[in-house]
């Protein structure tokens, strides 16, 4: 891993959440980027080539978070990131739906911010997500 | 002999009484054999039958050779006794000693050919076995003693040979018969084996011993009437032979005569003339021994006489006396001399010339009868002094007469001399028998002289005699002829002979058959006692099993009946008496069904008989050609028979007969049951398929045709595939559903009937003949007739109700955790982290935010789960008058008027609605908020209060317009959703629950809610209430 700083996108459609993330995530260690929908993220994505993306499941402009996730793992540029979902949902289904569509972790919220933290620090351990354990 | 009872005492005991009773057996019929001769009887053949003969063997083999004894003994009395008073005691001892030896050696010798050509218990019941014995034991064994003792007996009594050979055919034919005989008769008493043995006593004993009479008695009657026969022409013998031997004497009377007349005639005769003379009548009575003159000399003549003769013959002896010795010494001297003087024939007699005739007794005393009478005179018997003292002759005397001295004195006599013998032997020669004897007896004569001759001897005691008197001379001659029983065995002998073979021919034969017909005879008995036997037992045994089947039968619920091939009955038990009450007289073996059935059904036993000839010519006719067919039959009195028949490969009818009333008003219950199940069946909301046993459909019910649009026509006899491609035709995702089976596979009906809670729901979606979801429960049946059952249930509202759940649910978890999640973030945040003081004051204006967010989402959650959960019991319905209502809602809405201008048409005289003030504000606050959310550019927003009359009730409706973004007609059927937005972005905050809850207090109240829409051109919501009565006042303040 380079010293160089890394990008972390963060998407969710929720102002308040972005702000929290930001505020979290801004210890200097990320580049942070941010999206309100879908096709923005993605959009953002192509551009910057983030190394992590923080990834909300429901989202409004049509493009749902797990779809966002297929698409970014299916682009060879940008495969490489990863991905926590965050969710509000968290339903066993949901899981499924994104180990389907290529993510890498799982956060459903509420989740403590320091959480998030160690599980994008210690991305290249995961392989499984965390799911609501992180309580 | 009664064995049992000699077997309970000691060998030797039994062994002696044994010997005594054969030895009494033995001599009683050997007693019996003789028993015609010793009292008095008399037949040329003696025991004809000799059965001890017989018993004796039979008893030898029963009993052992041991009894040999009693034979010995038995035979030696009768023998004795028989022989005993014809000879010498001594004599008759051993005679009888040996005869009874033979008989035991013949019976042991047949009793060992018995053994070895025949066996130990000779059943001779067979052909070859009967030859045998009647070969062996009969004609064989019996030349034993047959020669012994008629040898004996002819050493004993002296018999000659035809005698002898006579005798031994008689005692041969006579054991062989009494063995022929007797040995059947005793087996048949006491024989083994008794099998075959006993029931011969009446087809063997009783024929033979009654033979054994027969022949006896025919056999004593022929030898009777052949001895009368005998004794016949013995007498007629003897007559003849009486009259030839007075006949030849009577010729010597006459020579004698004719010699007197001849002196009588002459004055002188000469030497020469006498012998001329006397020779002429000896030529003609060759018999005389001699003719003699002898004449009257006197003492004083003597000497010259003496003289004269020596003159004419030197060797003239003189006048002597008779004396002992014959020549006599010279005469002493007596008044008169009557010396021979002439003899002829002189050759041969020369002794008695010169002999005085008067010189001896005999002589003088016939001269002196002549002399008186002057007739013939026949002397006694004299001995002639020419001869020896054994031959015995008599003189026959003729007087001549003196001429001068009257008659007191004869001048000399004319002599006849008879020879007794010559004569009776000439006169007898041709009538010689053998076994005859001859005696001649002079009558007058001194006792001691009284024999004249005697001739021939007689064997034994004679059996025949014959006398004959006659007048000899003045004297008294006896003639007395006998025959011995010799006489009748010489005579026709070979006439016994034939008699004693055909009795043994015809004994043999009739033992013969009688054995050999008897032994089959016991063969077939012997059969038909075994078979009998078996018969017997199978008949017990069948009896058995008939018993054994009339108890069954008895005890049998059921009417049981059988009908013989005539359609008489044959057998019935008490339980089809009892169901035939009505006849149950009738119902008795050997009545036929028809007159049973008739007579019952004129009796009215039968329901609905109709015309009864025809009624009973149908069950008649049903009865006899029964082959199982099950036959309901009604009765008089309401009960219900089934009937099964039967005929049977024998050709008996047997009948069941079943009281099935029960049954039957079961089974009436049971079609009112069926008609009700049917019923349901149809009526049921759910769609039920039945499969047959075949696994086709069997049935489908309107519920299922509604359900799939499937007519019962179109999937009655479908398989279960082929129903399967009919459903999945009508999926709405053919491919995914995975058929019927799964359905059954699932589930079994349970003991109780009861279907068991399954674990999966088989959903079927369907797209047609309308989307629906189905859900398939498969049931595998044990019915009689129905092998699966299928249940479709509609649970499309149901599966739409869980859809929204889980969606709820998962909208609501959404929408809490979305403010919690910047509340959870920002509080540790701040909880972990330094902040200025503006970003502090910020993060918590944020923090306050979305709590308050939190609590209008958990607010109005809470409202709708109110609602919905007292489903409108916590209302307060009062009339409200919505002019009022609306200002209040407008009030306290209090929206920017700048950007959402209200107009309110809603005019006073709007007809009070029948509402929840307070619920229905809230109502009209979520939708004038929604108006306005949805309006993001702003714009007007109309409330009109307008009336309508829907199935014909008045409503008075709330109409909220605005001009926002709208909504497709997909969008506004989810109106109403919960959580369900129509804006997704996120840009217009709301909860999705506001419309739900409009919609909930709308139900309640009994009202309804109407979107319009169209994107862009804004939405117009209508609220219909229902109208207060008129009659009641409007409040013009409501409780809130």
């Amino acid at each position: 891993m380079s010293l160089k700083t890394q990008k972390l996108l963060i998407v969710d459609d929720q102002d308040d959440l972005r702000k929290m993330l930001r505020l979290a995530l801004g210890y200097g260690k990320y580049q942070l980027l941010d999206a309100a929908d879908g096709p923005s993220a993605l959009a953002i994505a192509r551009a910057e080539k983030p190394d992590v993306i923080l990834l909300d499941v429901m989202m409004p402009g049509g493009m749902d978070g797990f779809e966002v996730c297929r698409a970014i793992k299916a682009d060879p540029e940008l495969s490489h990131a990863f991905i926590v979902m965050l969710t509000a949902r968290g339903q066993t289904s949901d899981y499924a739906d994104g180990d389907a569509a290529g993510a890498d972790a799982y956060m459903v919220k509420p989740f403590s911010p320091t959480k998030l933290i160690e599980v994008v620090e210690m991305r290249t351990k995961l392989t499984r997500p965390i799911g609501a354990r992180n309580y | 002999m009664n064995a049992p009872a000699l077997r309970t005492k000691g060998p030797l005991f039994r062994l002696t009484a044994g010997v005594l009773l054969l030895a009494g057996l033995y001599a009683l019929f050997g007693w019996l054999a003789h028993l015609p001769e010793l009292i008095g009887g008399t037949s040329i053949y003696a025991a004809p039958i000799w059965l001890p003969a017989g018993f004796a063997l039979g008893a030898l083999l029963v009993y052992g050779r041991s009894l040999w004894p009693g034979i010995w003994l038995g035979q030696f009395i009768v023998i004795l006794v028989y022989l005993l008073p014809q000879t010498g005691t001594t004599q008759a001892i051993v005679a009888t000693s040996i005869i009874a030896t033979g008989s035991v050696l013949q019976a042991l010798f047949g009793l060992a050919l018995t053994h070895r050509f025949i066996g130990r218990q000779p059943a001779l019941d067979n052909v070859p076995e009967v030859l045998r014995f009647l070969l062996l034991c009969g004609p064989l064994a019996s030349l034993l003693n047959a020669t012994i003792g008629s040898a004996t007996l002819a050493v004993v009594a002296s018999k000659g040979f035809a005698g002898l050979l006579l005798e031994w055919l008689s005692w041969w034919s006579g054991d062989t018969i009494g063995v022929l005989f007797g040995v059947p008769i005793f087996l048949a008493i006491a024989g083994a084996p008794r099998v075959i043995w006993r029931p011969r006593r009446l087809t063997v004993g009783l024929p033979l011993m009654f033979a054994a009479v027969l022949i006896f008695a025919f056999f004593y009657a022929i030898g009777r009437l052949e001895h009368e026969n005998r004794r016949t022409e013995f007498e007629r013998h003897a007559e003849l032979l009486a009259h030839t031997v007075q006949a030849a004497f009577a010729s010597a009377n006459e020579a004698a005569r004719s010699l007197a007349d001849y002196f009588n005639a002459s004055e002188q005769v000469e030497a020469n003339e006498f012998l001329r003379f006397a020779g002429g009548i000896h030529q003609r009575h060759p018999d005389l021994q001699a003719l003699e003159w002898a004449p009257r000399i006197t003492d004083a003549e003597r000497a010259g006489y003496e003289a004269g003769r020596r003159r004419q013959d030197e060797t003239y002896p003189g006048i002597h006396d008779y004396g002992p010795g014959g020549t006599g010494t010279p005469a002493r001297r007596r008044d008169a001399y009557f010396p021979v003087h002439y003899i002829y024939p002189r050759a041969g007699n020369e002794a008695a010339i010169g002999l005085d005739l008067g010189s001896e007794a005999i002589r003088r005393e016939a001269l002196e009868a002549a002399r008186q009478s002057g007739h013939l005179a026949v002397s006694g018997r004299i001995q002639l002094v020419q001869e020896g003292r054994q031959r015995g002759a008599v003189l026959v005397i003729a007087p001549l007469a003196d001429p001068g001295r009257g008659s007191d004195r004869a001048a000399g006599y004319a002599i006849a001399v008879v020879r007794i013998a010559d004569v009776l032997e000439l006169a007898l020669k041709p009538l010689l028998h053998k076994d005859v004897a001859y005696r001649l007896t002079d009558l007058d004569a001194a006792p001691a002289m009284r024999l004249l001759h005697e001739t021939g001897k007689v064997t034994g005691p004679p059996l025949y005699g014959h006398t004959h008197d006659f007048d000899f001379g003045g004297r008294r001659w006896h003639l007395d002829i006998r025959a011995g029983e010799n006489y009748r065995f010489a005579h026709r002998a070979s006439y016994a002979w034939a008699m004693l073979a055909g009795g043994v021919a015809v004994s043999s034969l009739l033992s013969f058959f009688l054995l050999v017909f008897s032994g089959r005879t016991a063969h077939t008995e012997q059969l038909v006692r075994e078979r009998t036997t078996e018969l017997e037992e199978a008949r017990a045994a069948a009896e058995k099993v008939r018993q054994l089947l009339e108890e069954s039968v008895g005890s049998i619920a059921e009417g049981f009946t059988i009908y013989d091939e005539n359609d008489r009955l044959v057998l019935c038990n008490e339980a089809y008496k009892s169901i035939y009450q009505t006849s149950r007289d009738l119902i008795v073996p050997g009545n036929t069904f028809e007159e049973i059935v008739r007579r019952g059904a004129e009796r009215g036993q039968y329901a609905a008989t109709g015309n009864i000839d025809a009624w009973v010519e149908a069950r008649v006719a049903q009865h006899q050609s029964a082959s199982g067919q099950r036959i309901e039959q009604r009765l008089d009195d309401g009960r219900w028979l089934l009937i099964v028949e039967h005929r049977t490969p024998s050709g008996y009818i047997v009948g069941n007969r079943i009281d099935i009333t029960a049954l039957k008003r079961t089974a009436a219950a049971l079609g009112d049951r069926n008609a009700q199940l049917d019923a349901i069946f149809q009526l049921s909301p759910d769609g039920l398929v039945s499969f047959d046993l075949d696994g086709r459909v069997k049935s489908v019910n309107a519920a299922f045709t509604r359900m799939t649009g499937l007519a019962a026509e179109a999937v009655t006899g479908l398989s279960q595939a082929g129903l399967e491609r009919q459903l999945r035709a009508l999926a709405e995702q053919p491919g995914q559903w995975p058929g019927l089976e799964s359905c059954f596979r699932a589930a079994k009906v349970g003991a109780d009937g009861t279907a068991p809670e399954q674990a999966d729901r088989h959903l079927l979606p369907l797209q047609r003949p309308h989307a629906a979801v189905l859900d398939l429960v498969g049931i595998n049946s044990d019915a009689a007739s129905v092998s699966r059952l299928l249940y479709l249930r509609d649970v499309t509202h149901e599966v739409e109700v869980d859809r929204m759940k889980s969606e709820f649910l998962s909208h609501a978890a959404h929408e809490l955790r979305t403010p919690m999640a910047s509340i959870f973030g920002f509080t540790e945040l701040l909880m972990h982290q330094e902040f200025d003081e503006a970003t502090r004051k910020d993060l918590l204006a944020t923090i306050y935010k979305q709590t308050a967010w939190l609590v209008d989402i958990i607010n109005e959650l809470l409202d709708l789960a109110r609602i919905e959960s007292r489903r409108g019991k916590d209302f307060s319905i009062t009339t409200v008058a919505l002019p009022d209502l609306v200002a209040d809602v407008l009030r306290a809405l209090s929206l920017d008027a700048e950007r959402w201008p209200i107009t309110v048409e809603v005019a006073d005289d709007l007809p009070p609605a029948l509402a929840d003030a307070a619920k229905l504000r809230q109502a009209l606050t979520n939708v004038l908020g929604n108006a306005a959310k949805y309006s993001p550019a702003g714009g007007t927003i109309s409330l009109r209060g307008v009336t309508r009359v829907s199935d014909g009730r008045l409503q008075v409706g709330l109409v909220v317009s605005d001009h926002g973004i709208g909504m497709t007609p997909e969008q506004v059927a989810h109106v109403g959703e919960r959580f369900w937005r129509a804006d997704t972005s996120g840009s217009i905050p709301g909860t999705g629950l506001g419309m739900a809850i409009v919609k909930e207090i709308l139900d309640l109240l009994g009202g309804a809610f109407a979107v319009d829409s169209s994107p862009g051109a804004g939405t117009t919501v209508s609220l219909w209430l229902p109208v207060a009565p008129t009659d009641q006042a409007p409040e013009k303040s409501v409780a809130r």
